[in-house]
């Protein structure tokens, strides 16, 4: 798989996210308002980087869908919380395929660095849903 | 299926790949967005209140992701390499835990077991009566972390011998019980140590460093929200 490829993998993931931020966001509660608006900056910037590393590479990013379904439905603040979670765990896992197929070590150094910080924001998000936190393997099961 | 490989794959399916998808996994999938979904995609909806966040409007009618579900969770996987470590001779810290031979590992793999070595040596320090139960689970992952080091070194070289865990009773002073600030500040420090060394390598190894640096970062929110008495 070359660079390019393994980028417009992550960046369809980033869009899904960035769509389903949305809607967490329309049920998040006060106290998680503030991470629930950072992680929709965050992952706006980390799809601008993205699709600023394809065409960089001559490649020509993937563009989002229109919508998504939602596989979990976000009714109130402990499910917003509960699959805010799990979209930061799949972003953790989009970017540890990103670092394992990446040939370019600032790529790997970046993809990791993002995994960083989805698996922190996913821990955040646990800790407020009020479950277990902790994961030993981020984006690898 | 690993859970967080699962999560990845089932908790949002573009809509290209929701039937086919839907049929195997036995998801909750809507049949199609809802209208509040549908408002939000369109941009024109501002979701949440106080600060809430905007939807903006990308890509519509566009062709859907080309990448989603050409290699999913159970690509297969490269074998861990080091570039330059073949033949190399180690050259890991002198940490009392790495003095095994290590023959051909690579030296940021067993500096990284070394690491990780420590930071159990130091939860096992310190878990115990209030903390125990709330520290375990962390522990538990280093461990883990440990365990996935090892095997790795394995692989690179079946003669290196792991050393083994002090006891946790071998200490005649257990030590201060650090504040969980303390134990958050070596779990960013561990992780930001992994995550420069994930230059050095690649493949299955570089996304092994990865994953962990991302695990420590996730403790140090867990334990840096700890609570417990000053007195041990």
């Amino acid at each position: 798989m070359s660079d390019v490829d393994a980028l417009n993998r992550t960046l369809a993931v980033e869009h899904r996210t960035i769509y389903a931020y949305g809607v967490v966001g329309g049920h998040a509660s006060v106290r998680a308002t503030p991470l629930a608006t950072a992680g929709f900056v965050a992952h706006r910037a980390r799809r601008d980087q993205l699709e600023a590393l394809v065409r960089g590479a001559g490649g020509v990013p993937v563009a989002a869908d229109p919508a998504y379904a939602m596989s979990t439905p976000v009714t109130d603040p402990l499910s917003a919380a509960t699959v805010a979670a799990a979209l930061e765990d799949a972003c953790a896992v989009a970017y540890e395929q990103l670092v394992v197929a990446a040939q370019d070590p600032a790529l790997r150094t970046l993809g990791a660095t993002v995994l960083v910080e989805v698996a922190t924001r996913a821990a955040r998000w646990r800790l407020l849903a009020g479950v277990s936190a902790t994961l030993a393997f981020p984006g690898r099961g | 299926m690993p859970r967080a490989r699962s999560a990845a794959r089932g908790m949002l399916d573009s809509r290209s790949a929701r039937v086919s998808d839907a049929s195997s996994q036995g998801d909750t999938v809507t049949a199609r967005p809802t209208r509040r979904e549908a408002l939000a995609a369109a941009g024109l909806l501002c979701l949440g209140a106080a600060g809430g966040v905007l939807v903006s409007r990308r890509g519509a009618g566009e062709s859907p992701p080309s990448g989603s579900g050409k290699s999913g969770p159970t690509a297969a996987r490269t074998s861990p390499t080091v570039p330059g470590s073949a033949g190399s001779p180690a050259t890991a810290t002198a940490s009392s835990t790495t003095a095994a031979p290590v023959g051909l590992a690579a030296p940021s793999l067993v500096e990284a077991y070394a690491a990780e070595h420590q930071l159990v040596a130091r939860y096992e320090q310190v878990v115990r009566d209030a903390t125990a139960a709330q520290l375990a689970p962390v522990l538990a992952d280093h461990r883990r972390h440990l365990d996935a080091f090892a095997a790795a070194i394995l692989a690179a070289d079946p003669s290196w011998t792991p050393q083994p865990l002090p006891p946790a009773a071998a200490s005649p002073t257990p030590p201060p019980r650090p504040s969980p600030g303390s134990l958050a500040a070596l779990e960013r420090s561990a992780s930001a140590a992994l995550v420069a060394r994930v230059a050095g390598v690649d493949g299955d190894l570089a996304g092994l460093f990865a994953s962990v640096a991302a695990s420590e970062a996730g403790h140090a929110q867990v334990v840096g929200a700890l609570r417990w008495a000053a007195a041990s």
